[in-house]
């Protein structure tokens, strides 16, 4: 190998010969060995990286993950191909029937208001059948 | 350029590196639950990836703000994609963090494009690594961070996007050419042409990096 060569693979794969092609490696540290030039640019190569070190990232916030969950949560049409499909489906069309079935009721209550009902009323509990209709209360548990 | 420009659901046939057949995608299991609508899984997914995805986006924009609006969307597209994804495992030869991958470093450097350099990374400067053992060095540090960030951002696009994948995630070349969309060949030049132009920018700062090797 030649120091033209070393220094081209050095500036391709960096210092850590470990991440160099496996029939590259016994080579180079042949050149190291007896070649100052080529132990110099290493030294180059090695400062480079430990400069580049120098730079942490910073973790994302917390409240990342919380948004993006209520994201899919407020959408949830748009997740999981057909099945996010379904569900959106579903919680738009369970939205739709507590609007009516919420609708009804209240024509319902106010008919009973202007016209006297038996005690043994089987509806006397109305609005309950309402709850059981809201999309967001069918997928709650999931989110 | 779109964040996912060129990158169907599932990685070209003659992609190097992932030959089909290769072992699993550890992530096909939790693409597969999100496909079904289970938010857990997704929630698994940034469990897994978050930190990796945010530090790319970070270092490709230079703003928390804009690293957090990508991997927000990064993770809603992993969403959106699950249901159609073809990867390795599943009829195509991709794995899925590749894919997020992609797209973080597509919609970063299209913010970049759009908006600049967001420049709050040197406001990050409690983040620097290992700030030294004084408040001098702890100084020195935090300026030769400063000024490694800006010449990083210096780099043209492919070449910054290839270096911070390199070196700060450790990817292999043909997994990096894979993201970039680019050749082995191609990727390598992007490396080499970052890493002479960075080591010239920062010829000066060698003696200071030579000092801590020291410490």
């Amino acid at each position: 190998m030649t120091r033209e060569m070393f220094e081209d693979l050095l500036d391709r794969h960096g210092p850590d010969l470990a991440r160099w092609p496996e029939g590259a490696r016994a080579a180079a540290e042949t050149l190291l060995a007896r070649d100052a030039a080529a132990r110099e640019a290493m030294a180059g190569a090695q400062a480079l990286a430990r400069m580049l070190d120098t730079v942490a990232a910073p973790e994302p916030g917390s409240a990342l993950y919380g948004r993006i969950l209520a994201e899919v949560e407020a959408s949830p049409a748009i997740g999981g191909g057909l099945f996010g499909w379904m569900r959106g489906v579903w919680a738009q069309g369970g939205a739709l029937a507590a609007a009516a079935a919420l609708g009804l009721t209240i024509g319902f209550i106010e008919a009973r208001a202007s016209t006297p009902m038996p005690t043994d009323d089987p509806f006397a509990a109305g609005p309950a059948v309402v709850a059981p209709m809201t999309g967001v209360e069918s997928f709650g548990g999931e989110f | 350029m779109s964040a996912d420009e060129g990158m169907s659901p599932g990685a070209p046939a003659d992609v190097p590196g992932h030959a089909p057949g290769a072992s699993a995608d550890p992530d096909l299991p939790l693409v597969a639950a999100m496909a079904k609508g289970e938010t857990r899984a997704l929630r698994a997914l940034m469990d897994r990836h978050m930190g990796r995805v945010h530090g790319v986006a970070w270092r490709l924009t230079g703003s928390g703000a804009e690293a957090e609006d990508v991997a927000q969307e990064v993770f809603l597209r992993a969403w959106k994609t699950a249901g159609k994804w073809k990867g390795l495992g599943n009829g195509g030869t991709a794995r899925f963090s590749t894919w997020l991958y992609r797209v973080a470093a597509n919609a970063a450097t299209d913010r970049v494009r759009r908006k600049g350099w967001g420049h709050d990374g040197l406001d990050a400067a409690g983040e620097i690594a290992d700030a030294g053992p004084t408040p001098e060095a702890a100084l020195a540090r935090s300026d030769m961070s400063a000024r490694v960030q800006a010449e990083i951002m210096a780099l043209p696009d492919r070449q910054r996007a290839a270096l911070v994948l390199s070196h700060y995630e450790g990817l292999g070349n043909p997994e990096i050419g894979e993201i970039l969309g680019v050749s082995v060949e191609a990727t390598e030049s992007l490396l080499a042409r970052a890493r002479r132009a960075l080591r010239a920018a920062l010829a000066d700062m060698k003696d200071d990096a030579s000092w801590r090797e020291g410490q």
